[in-house]
């Protein structure tokens, strides 16, 4: 089912909580809405649910306005953070509910249920209630009762931030297939942007209620159109310098006024020069940036912090005023104070209108 | 303050003084369950002193009335025989109806087919039988003079009465004021509060004008009227309803909203979330609700000496009230009997229902600070 | 921006085919499970209210029941001119303060303090046996203490005093201390609300704060003086504003324990006279007009105290907005 957001807004009292959001969601399309929390991504869905009543705009299932639509007949199935089972009813019970409620024979119940259960794999825990469960079979239950009905339409609310790390990587990959499978059109919020970048086919990355981009995961994190989008994405985030740049015999070069200098690609560099602007921000990736062992590269500074990651480290390398921060080899054993020289691989790198934040090169 | 501090030696008057003095504050409850125990198996007493040894003569009230001729077994023969003819034609009546009905289209007529056919099935139709029993006895003991019994069987009524609607209307009212936005909702809220500090008492006087007024209506009068067990609990259910709607509401407000959203998603009516999800997780609330008003109920006396005249509408504090206050000489045993008679389904509820007693008072009161 | 963009040409879909109409329909569900409480407090506490005033200001009573006449505010001219209603009035007060200052309040401020200061379960143990008296039926509650108070051979204080060579008296008689005995079977039930008040605020005291006194080296007292106390302005003031309020209004006990005797007024409290001219008047001639003009004083006094209370306890908590909103 397409799912189309035109306008949407949300305010509770003065608070606006979802402003002007226009997003068309393809049948079958798993979108992810990524934000920090409070960023409305959530009340955004439980509009979609028919949870909340928007304030303006439209919300419209395959060119169906659904704004009056009670949730009981929108025929969408969700899963929530806290999983939201009936402590009083077992598994299948849980399960069998919204078919119960559509009024469908109790044997067609019993058999839906433990096809969609198997499916699952928690065909053997139907007859235990929520509290005898661990939190992934929890977990499994609420995606059943979600799935069970058949929905045109299916709703994650953070469904994996309860769960262990371990654990969440294992049900990042079960939905992701299921929603492959099934086909199911999916809209799945989180803060968390692995999860979105690895799930969705597209994302749509909210800010204080607005929707800043709707993009695949490969454009967003290679060719972010603004700073915001650049920053929050990836993680390590992005390093930023304001630059100018300059053309030295055919190359051109980004120099910032705390003495950091690497050679940019030209046809990045001209792009960037076109707007005419005295300076530009440069973004950088920390996975960019090297240490040169050799000891030749002019880009220099000391090592102001060392985080280990495990299995990297994460250093903060000051040049003059400029923070870089690049990870390293623990077995390089940088500490403190060592001076440090940097390389840069410029291939990826981002320029930014410091006014707008807009990109440069991606429009 | 359960932590592991250093205490003081056990001679110390820190450890002992604190028990001493709650011990000392608490002697006239002692003092005054001691003696109607001793009482109540005793000839007679001086203080707490039992004179002339023990006996189980002051019981006798259980069983010496009970001789004015009822047939217990005719009794349950009769009220057996009603109930068969009342389940026999609504069982048929249903079929009936359901068969009238077949291939209706009107919503209506699909959702009578469907209460019908569920009449059908066995399990309803012995219920309804089993029911329609119970009725038919307790009618038909309603008009028989039974001494205590009637008496008590007009306790326990309104307890229950009492019980059930107090439970039921508040958790409706509870569950629209804590989850429903609705024009009238934040007056209705503050209005809850300000009844729930009100003395219901003081209307004493214009209820009887309302109960009288009740009264005069055809049938309905009957039930609820003055002078009816039916009004009592009705005054008592009202007195209670402010503490339980906002003690519902409370409760209520405690259901994570994603259980809610999650019911409604999954295709279920306001009606069917309340009954089918939110109601069986405030069980404990519910059961806590429901002990309380049936304790109240159980040993309402202000209410129903007020509202009621003569022994037959009386219940047991009543009926002990006038024993006490009689002119003639009183015999303090049996009084003391009938007395911790009452006290037994509330120290019952007491011994094994204390947490959701505290769960009420200390909710009936939350947020106090 | 450029799949924003395409994003919203894609939804110009035209306007007939996106909004279909639909009727606004009356959302009536809240209302439905509104409206038995509703009929309820209609029926037994707004009309009552209205029928109150209405028949304070007539002559009402069992002997004109069907034809009572208006008469203003005479009746509330005779309150004022009553011989006893001074006593009346000085009996109200002196109950409720002593009650109140005694029991409800002081009474149950120490057995809080002190059942929290001992072991945990033995505090629990007797905070449950003070709850008993709440919950014992009135009539059976009040029998206990006429025994105890009864003069005699019955008695079973006189039974306590005898060793110390008291002469046995009839407690709630002109001669033994009958208000004595009203303030302790109304206090022995009072207590527990503010008990339970109490203790829920202490306990919710942070531990680090009990710590941060024991280790500055403050002594029980003043721990009580200056980290307990303060803690427990509100919970006092709500204490004692909710229970003024149900003392003066209540009147079940002492009419249940000594009638507003003995001989004349000597217990009698203004919801009693209230109530007795009008419900409970054994000679057969039922004031109801008059006796509402004396409840009249006291529904005003609870409207007003109840109003405050609602001010100032607790109304912001009520007033959250629910998460779901009725499509």
């Amino acid at each position: 089912m397409e799912v189309v957001l035109r306008n949407l807004t949300k305010k509770f009292g003065q608070v606006v909580a979802v402003d002007h959001i226009n997003l068309e969601i393809r049948s079958g399309e798993f979108v992810a809405f990524l934000g920090p929390s409070g960023c409305g991504k959530t009340t955004t869905l439980l509009m979609v649910a028919g949870i909340y009543k928007p304030t303006e705009g439209e919300i419209l299932f395959d060119g169906r306005l659904m704004n009056k639509v009670p949730p009981q007949q929108r025929n969408v199935g969700m899963v929530f953070q806290s999983y939201a089972l009936y402590p009083h009813m077992t598994a299948f019970q849980n399960m069998a509910f919204p078919l119960k409620l559509a009024g469908m024979s109790q044997m067609m119940q019993a058999e839906r249920v433990k096809r969609v259960a198997d499916m699952m794999g928690i065909g053997h825990l139907l007859d235990r209630k929520p509290g005898e469960l661990s939190g992934g079979q929890q977990q499994r239950v609420a995606l059943g009762r979600a799935l069970v009905k058949e929905p045109d339409l299916l709703l994650f609310d953070e469904p994996l931030s309860n769960l262990d790390a371990r654990l969440r990587l294992v049900m990042r990959g079960e939905i992701k297939r299921l929603q492959h499978e099934l086909g199911i059109t999916s809209i799945y919020v989180t803060h968390d942007q692995v999860e979105a970048m690895t799930m969705a086919d597209r994302i749509a990355v909210i800010n204080e209620g607005k929707l800043q981009a709707f993009d695949t995961p490969d454009d967003l994190y290679d060719r972010p159109k603004t700073l915001f989008i650049a920053g929050f994405v990836g993680n390590p985030p992005m390093n930023f310098f304001t630059v100018s740049i300059r053309r030295e015999n055919g190359d051109y070069f980004a120099e910032s006024e705390g003495g950091l200098r690497v050679k940019v690609p030209s046809e990045r560099a001209e792009k960037a020069l076109a707007g005419g602007l005295e300076q530009v921000i440069m973004g950088i990736r920390p996975e960019d940036i090297q240490m040169d062992e050799s000891g030749t590269s002019e880009n220099k500074g000391p090592v102001f912090s060392v985080e280990p990651l495990g299995r990297d480290d994460l250093i903060d390398v000051h040049i003059g005023p400029d923070s870089v921060f690049l990870l390293v080899d623990p077995l390089k054993r940088v500490r403190l104070d060592d001076i440090v020289h940097l390389e840069f691989d410029t291939a990826k790198v981002q320029f930014f209108d410091p006014e707008t934040g807009k990109s440069l090169l991606w429009t | 303050m359960d932590e592991e501090v250093v205490r003081a030696p056990w001679y110390h008057p820190g450890r002992w003084l604190p028990y001493l003095f709650l011990v000392i504050t608490l002697l006239p409850v002692f003092v005054g369950y001691s003696w109607l125990i001793i009482a109540s198996f005793s000839r007679e007493t001086r203080g707490l002193t039992p004179i002339g040894g023990f006996t189980l003569r002051n019981w006798a009230f259980l069983w010496e009335d009970i001789g004015t001729g009822v047939d217990l077994w005719a009794l349950s023969r009769q009220s057996f025989i009603d109930a068969a003819h009342v389940t026999f034609l609504l069982i048929s009546l249903a079929a009936l109806i359901n068969l009238l009905l077949s291939g209706t289209e009107s919503r209506f007529g699909i959702a009578l087919a469907k209460l019908t056919k569920s009449l059908q099935n066995v399990r309803a139709a012995f219920t309804v039988a089993v029911l329609a029993f119970v009725i038919a006895v307790v009618s038909k003991l309603s008009v028989m003079d039974l001494g205590i019994w009637s008496t008590l069987l007009n306790t326990f009524l309104i307890a229950l009465y009492m019980t059930v609607t107090v439970v039921l209307i508040s958790s409706m009212a509870g569950y629209a004021l804590s989850r429903m936005n609705f024009p009238g909702r934040k007056p209705f809220l503050s209005l809850t509060l300000v009844l729930h500090g009100f003395p219901a008492v003081t209307l004493l006087i214009p209820i009887f004008y309302v109960l009288k007024f009740l009264g005069s209506i055809p049938v309905l009068g009957d039930a609820v009227g003055f002078n009816t067990l039916g009004g009592v609990a009705l005054v008592m259910v009202s007195f209670q309803l402010p503490l339980g709607v906002w003690l519902m509401k409370g409760f209520f407000d405690s259901i994570p909203w994603d259980v809610e959203r999650s019911a409604l998603v999954d295709g279920a009516t306001y009606f069917q979330t309340w009954q089918q999800i939110l109601m069986p997780m405030l069980r404990p609330g519910l059961m806590a609700l429901g002990i309380f008003s049936f304790i109240s109920g159980w040993g309402a006396f202000l209410i129903p000496t007020t509202f009621t005249i003569g022994t037959k509408t009386a219940n047991l504090p009543v009926y002990l009230n006038s024993l006490i206050s009689d002119t003639a000489p009183v015999n303090w045993n049996t009084i003391a009997a009938i007395g911790l008679f009452q006290m037994v389904p509330v120290l019952f509820f007491f011994f094994f229902a204390q947490e959701y007693l505290l769960s009420i008072f200390a909710g009936g009161s939350k947020g106090a600070s | 921006m450029a799949t924003i963009q395409k994003a919203q040409e894609a939804v110009a879909i035209p306007a007939e085919v996106a909004r279909e109409p639909k009727p606004r329909k009356l959302t009536w569900t809240p209302y439905a499970f509104m409206l038995p409480s509703a009929i309820l407090v209609i029926l037994f506490f707004f009309i009552p209210a209205l029928i109150l005033f209405y028949i304070s200001m007539t002559n009402q009573s069992s002997a004109n029941f069907s034809n009572p006449d208006f008469i203003g505010l005479q009746n509330f001219k005779t309150i004022l001119n009553d011989r006893f209603v001074g006593k009346i009035f000085q009996n109200t007060v002196f109950y409720v303060v002593m009650t109140l200052t005694f029991f409800n309040v002081g009474l149950a401020l120490i057995i809080s303090l002190v059942t929290t200061h001992i072991e945990r379960r033995a505090g629990i143990f007797f905070r449950t046996i003070w709850m008993l008296p709440r919950l014992t039926p009135s009539v059976v509650y009040i029998m206990m203490w006429k025994r105890i108070a009864a003069g005699p051979p019955f008695g079973i204080l006189n039974q306590f005093l005898a060793p110390f060579g008291f002469e046995g008296v009839n407690w709630l008689s002109a001669q033994g201390n009958p208000w004595l005995f009203v303030i302790l079977s109304n206090g022995f039930i009072g207590a527990s609300f503010g008990m339970i008040i109490f203790t829920s605020a202490i306990e919710s005291i942070p531990k680090e704060l009990m710590r941060a006194a024991l280790v500055d080296g403050a002594s029980i007292l003043q721990r009580i003086r200056y980290v307990i106390l303060p803690e427990l302005r509100w919970p006092l003031l709500f204490v004692v504003t909710y229970q003024s309020l149900s003392l003066l209004t209540s009147f079940e006990l002492i009419w249940l324990l000594t009638d507003g005797g003995p001989g004349l007024y000597r217990t009698e409290v203004w919801a009693l006279t209230a109530y007795k001219r009008a419900l409970a008047n054994y000679f057969g001639n039922a004031q109801w007009g008059y006796a509402s003009a004396w409840a009249v004083f006291l529904v005003i006094i609870g409207v007003i105290l109840a109003v405050v209370y609602m001010r100032y306890f607790r109304f912001n908590e009520l007033v959250e907005e629910p998460k779901i909103e009725v499509l």
